[in-house]
């Protein structure tokens, strides 16, 4: 038995159904010589033929005239092949390694130590003031927030709430890490990272801003829809 | 000539470069990143190969050398044999490359709080090429994501300029006539798509152009 019929992956998951009942000679026969041409053509494609393949090659030829298309076509894939492989050498030729990997504390460093100062930030934002007579701070006349929260069941507690109002639809999983930086002996490192939530609102009133005969800004009315964006398929990542 | 890359590469690994440590992740010694470095820098070109054929079609390859390139460095400390750098790389970009695809998974669920399907957003390709061009890589590159897996790493790792049939089978652990059967079936899979693709677009042209004759010709009737 040959290489060739030793290849488990030949005979079965290319796309062909399997072969239904045994397998004759004369089948075994013709998919051998298959393989073997197409092997053929693979090493003149591939610049490894030797002059006894370009001998072989003349022979098939002078009984089979397709093989010239075929030639021309696995040459022609293959050369797109390699424009396809050469981008992806060029994109790894601009990654470093070591760059990299500070860069990438991301995939290592744990979430839960470094979410807080963005909760804190989402809930100045979001949450205006007004205290209650039990410590908590009402939130927009609805939900009360407990002040006692760490900033990461702060920030849990919004998303929750944001997703039971409609308001809130996912948080991103990953951050995008913008900068790091070696902050002592034992390995610590600061991350300045950007933490995406994605948020809907529906939107009934719209302003724009224009200028009077004087020239102050004034707001003017308009329609909403006046101001509809483009979908953004996916916002590229900055680094 | 395969016994000489060998030699070389280990030489190349032993001669470290002097990169500060304070570039170091924590847990990486200096001589560790130096020799990460090397490994990277020596073969990140057929790495992202390895990537292209075992990357999920929508994973992000600029994310994925990334990943990959930090695992390098995290993980150098676990190649014990110099020798078997490139069975260690491979092993290390196809997990990599795997992991993406279950996280893709698991975003695309976390995103259907929306009950929107998120677009499969194609890799661009051929950058800096005629669109035409870019256009055809593209399509032939789709038709690649669809043959089977063993046969798509043969077929990137030999248009890695320079990477013969020899080199292919040490990185992949097969024996050369194997990986000469399996590129040259790949090719002829790969040559059906491309025919059945063809013959499609040829079909929807057609269809296309069908319905605007006979408006022609049932105008000119009546």
């Amino acid at each position: 038995m040959t290489d060739d019929q030793n290849d488990n992956t030949s005979n079965h998951d290319g796309g062909t159904p399997p072969p239904v009942g045994p397998v004759t000679d004369e089948e075994l026969q013709a998919f051998a010589a298959e393989v073997s041409r197409d092997r053929l053509l693979s090493r003149v494609v591939d610049g490894e033929a030797t002059p006894t393949d370009f001998a072989a090659l003349r022979e098939l030829a002078a009984q089979d005239q397709a093989i010239w298309s075929d030639l021309s076509g696995f040459s022609a894939d293959r050369d797109l092949m390699e424009f396809a492989v050469e981008d992806a050498g060029d994109r790894a030729a601009r990654v470093d390694a070591v760059a990299g990997s500070s860069a990438a504390v991301r995939t290592v460093v744990p979430w839960a130590g470094w979410a807080a100062a963005i909760a804190v930030a989402a809930l100045a934002v979001f949450v205006p003031r007004g205290e209650l007579p039990d410590g908590t701070m009402q939130s927009a006349g609805i939900v009360p927030v407990d002040l006692n929260l760490t900033s990461d069941e702060a920030l849990d507690q919004y998303l929750e709430l944001g997703q039971q109002e409609g308001r809130v639809v996912a948080e991103w999983p990953e951050p995008f890490v913008l900068e790091t930086n070696a902050v002592s002996e034992d390995g610590s490192v600061e991350v300045v990272y950007l933490r995406q939530i994605l948020e809907r609102r529906v939107i009934n009133e719209g302003y724009s801003i224009s200028v009077n005969e004087w020239g102050e800004p004034v707001a003017v009315p308009e329609p909403p829809a006046a101001h509809l964006l483009p979908a953004i398929r996916r916002a590229k990542p900055i680094y | 000539m395969l016994n000489d890359d060998v030699e070389q590469e280990i030489a190349l690994i032993r001669d470290t470069d002097l990169i500060s440590d304070r570039d170091a992740p924590a847990g990486v010694d200096h001589e560790g990143l130096g020799l990460a470095r090397r490994v990277w820098t020596s073969h990140r070109r057929w790495v992202a190969a390895i990537l292209l054929a075992h990357k999920p079609r929508e994973a992000d390859l600029d994310d994925l050398l990334q990943s990959v390139a930090t695992a390098v460095v995290r993980k150098i400390g676990d190649l014990r044999d110099p020798g078997a750098v490139r069975a260690w790389l491979r092993t290390v970009a196809i997990n990599e490359a795997r992991l993406a695809a279950r996280e893709r998974g698991r975003r695309r669920k976390g995103l259907r709080l929306v009950g929107q399907r998120e677009q499969a957003r194609p890799e661009p390709a051929g950058v800096g090429r005629s669109a035409e061009e870019a256009e055809r890589i593209d399509s032939l590159m789709r038709l690649v994501a669809e043959l089977p897996e063993s046969y798509r790493e043969p077929l990137m790792l030999r248009c890695v300029r320079g990477m013969s049939y020899r080199q292919i089978a040490a990185i992949t652990g097969l024996k050369e006539t194997t990986i000469e059967t399996r590129i040259a079936r790949g090719r002829r899979l790969l040559r059906e798509l491309v025919e059945k693709s063809e013959r499609e677009g040829a079909g929807t042209e057609r269809e296309q152009r069908e319905p605007k004759d006979t408006a022609a010709v049932t105008g000119g009737v009546s």
